[in-house]
């Protein structure tokens, strides 16, 4: 999604001056996006709808307070993962930035061991070339169905970067304001998550067709 | 001097490499692995494929807001409390 084109600035002065076409201009803006992102946050199309009337309430409760420092898609997913995310998201803060012992969708016995005489820490067996998988595995449909259930299977830190990263194409520095995360938090996490879709994606377009 | 690149230890730098938030010596050696191993090519253009792949899903629909709700939000922001709960009565 594009973004916010017109002056945050002066849209926020008209909602902080109670215009109210200026919030409807902002929920037939935003609403879409919060709705997509949400549904990916909270898992079931019943709690959409809640996390994201909560989250509008959250806004016109907190538009006074918003300062312009962040963009303001950011500071409305900021809202919503405030409102709507297990709180198990936000009272984790410390994530080991060392994943030594977490490869992140690799596992260790994927590579040859350091002492290995020939090849320390390569590949034990090779890597699969994508574009050679039998067609109708990357037929699009049942691809996509796959990466949504990949999607679906992380675990939540992880599927909220991956979500705003690699679906909505967020950039690293809104990502980190908007989940209140570390820039090299939200890094890592998102390895993870890229880490682990790729496996999924990997034994899909590998494996015999049941 | 760079420090050898070994592959496991690369498949942990690479959402750091496509970043772009690896130094800069760091990066040419990752390079020149890149250049070397056909396994780790492959795994940095699937990373790619995901993301072109994940991006797609931008488009997944999903249900809009429903105008009872709507017009509650609206009601809500003029009045200005945003006391009220906004669900569907």
């Amino acid at each position: 999604m594009a973004e916010w084109t017109l002056d945050d600035v002066e849209f926020v002065e008209r909602l902080k001056r109670r215009d109210e076409s200026a919030f409807r201009e902002l929920l037939d803006r935003y609403d879409p996006m919060l709705r997509r992102i949400a549904r990916r946050f909270v898992q079931s199309e019943a709690a959409v709808d809640e996390a994201v009337s909560d989250t509008w309430i959250g806004v016109i409760r907190g538009i006074d307070r918003f300062e312009g420092r962040s963009s303001f898609r950011t500071w409305l997913v900021r809202v919503l993962s405030n409102t709507a995310i297990d709180r198990g998201v936000r009272e984790s803060r410390q994530i080991p930035t060392d994943f030594a012992d977490e490869h992140a969708g690799f596992s260790a016995d994927m590579f040859a061991p350091a002492d290995d005489p020939e090849w320390p820490g390569h590949w034990r067996s090779s890597v699969t070339d994508w574009s050679t998988a039998p067609s109708e595995r990357l037929d699009a449909n049942e691809l996509f169905d796959q990466l949504r259930v990949a999607l679906d299977g992380l675990p939540e830190r992880q599927r909220c970067v991956y979500v705003l990263r690699d679906v909505e194409g967020w950039s690293s520095s809104e990502v980190a304001h908007a989940l209140d995360l570390t820039e090299v938090n939200q890094r890592v996490l998102l390895h993870r998550a890229r880490g682990r879709v790729r496996a999924h994606i990997d034994s899909y377009l590998t494996s015999e067709r049941a | 001097m760079t420090a050898s690149v070994d592959c496991d230890r690369l498949m942990t730098e690479l959402t750091d490499y496509l970043d772009g938030v690896v130094e800069a010596d760091r990066r040419v050696a990752i390079d020149e692995h890149l250049d070397d191993c056909d396994d780790c090519r492959r795994v940095l253009e699937q990373f790619r494929l995901l993301g072109t792949w994940s991006a797609r899903l931008a488009s997944d629909v999903v249900s809009g807001l429903d105008d009872v709700t709507r017009r509650r939000l609206v009601e809500i922001f003029v009045d200005g409390t945003g006391e009220t709960s906004a669900g569907p009565a």
